[in-house]
């Protein structure tokens, strides 16, 4: 699944760390969605959405 | 709930009762301490049950029982410390028990069959009969599991 979490994140100046804990995720599990090694479930991905105001979609797209 | 962690609350890592970097003793002691407990009485069971094979069946079936009883009380640890981690986290640990639960049944399988055989010889057989046998390979392919998961999420 590809994802705009990077570019939102370095656009707010925060680094992985302060993702993570905004999220309660580890900071590895947001490089992991970051390098789209990992997708997040549907409440994370929820979360993410809520914290940046923007929808799913526009964070989250499905892989070829 | 699918999350037990809340806001700016540090999850549980797993990497956190390995031995590295991120080792935890204070996490470790929380989620393992009563799997070393258990390790210990299975090997002062074994010691004792074979001194005093003269003790009626009673005594000597709840000594052998008692560390079974008592990786009861780790399952809980462990089961709240899981719940302490993120979900990827979870999902790593979960399919590194898997691997653990089913390369540990391989090998005791395995043990099993070739024992039938008769090619292990009385002394090794017996070494292999306790309970710490597979516990430690439990623990042994956790860690083996996870570190090789792991590695497809770096």
């Amino acid at each position: 699944m590809k994802s705009k979490l990077r570019e939102l994140r370095e656009a707010k100046e925060w680094s992985q760390s302060d993702l993570a804990d905004k999220l309660g995720v580890s900071r590895q599990t947001v490089n992991a969605i970051e390098t789209e090694k990992y997708d997040p479930s549907l409440p994370l991905a929820f979360k993410v959405a809520r914290l940046f105001k923007m929808s799913i979609e526009e964070i989250f797209q499905a892989g070829d | 709930m699918l999350y037990t962690a809340g806001m700016n609350e540090k999850p549980n890592l797993p990497e956190e009762i390995m031995f590295g970097p991120a080792y935890s003793l204070r996490a470790n002691l929380k989620a393992n301490t009563w799997t070393f407990v258990a390790m210990l009485l299975s090997l002062a069971g074994d010691e004792l049950l074979a001194r005093h094979s003269d003790w009626d069946a009673l005594p000597r079936v709840l000594i052998a029982m008692v560390p079974l009883l008592v990786s009861l009380f780790w399952v809980r640890s462990f089961v709240r410390w899981v719940r302490g981690m993120d979900e990827m986290h979870r999902r790593l640990t979960f399919e590194a028990c898997l691997f653990a639960t089913v390369a540990t049944l391989f090998i005791v399988t395995a043990w099993h069959l070739l024992d039938q055989t008769g090619i292990f010889s009385a002394k090794v057989n017996s070494h292999f009969h306790t309970a710490s046998f597979p516990i430690s390979l439990v623990l042994g392919f956790y860690f083996l599991g996870y570190v090789r998961i792991n590695r497809r999420y770096k």
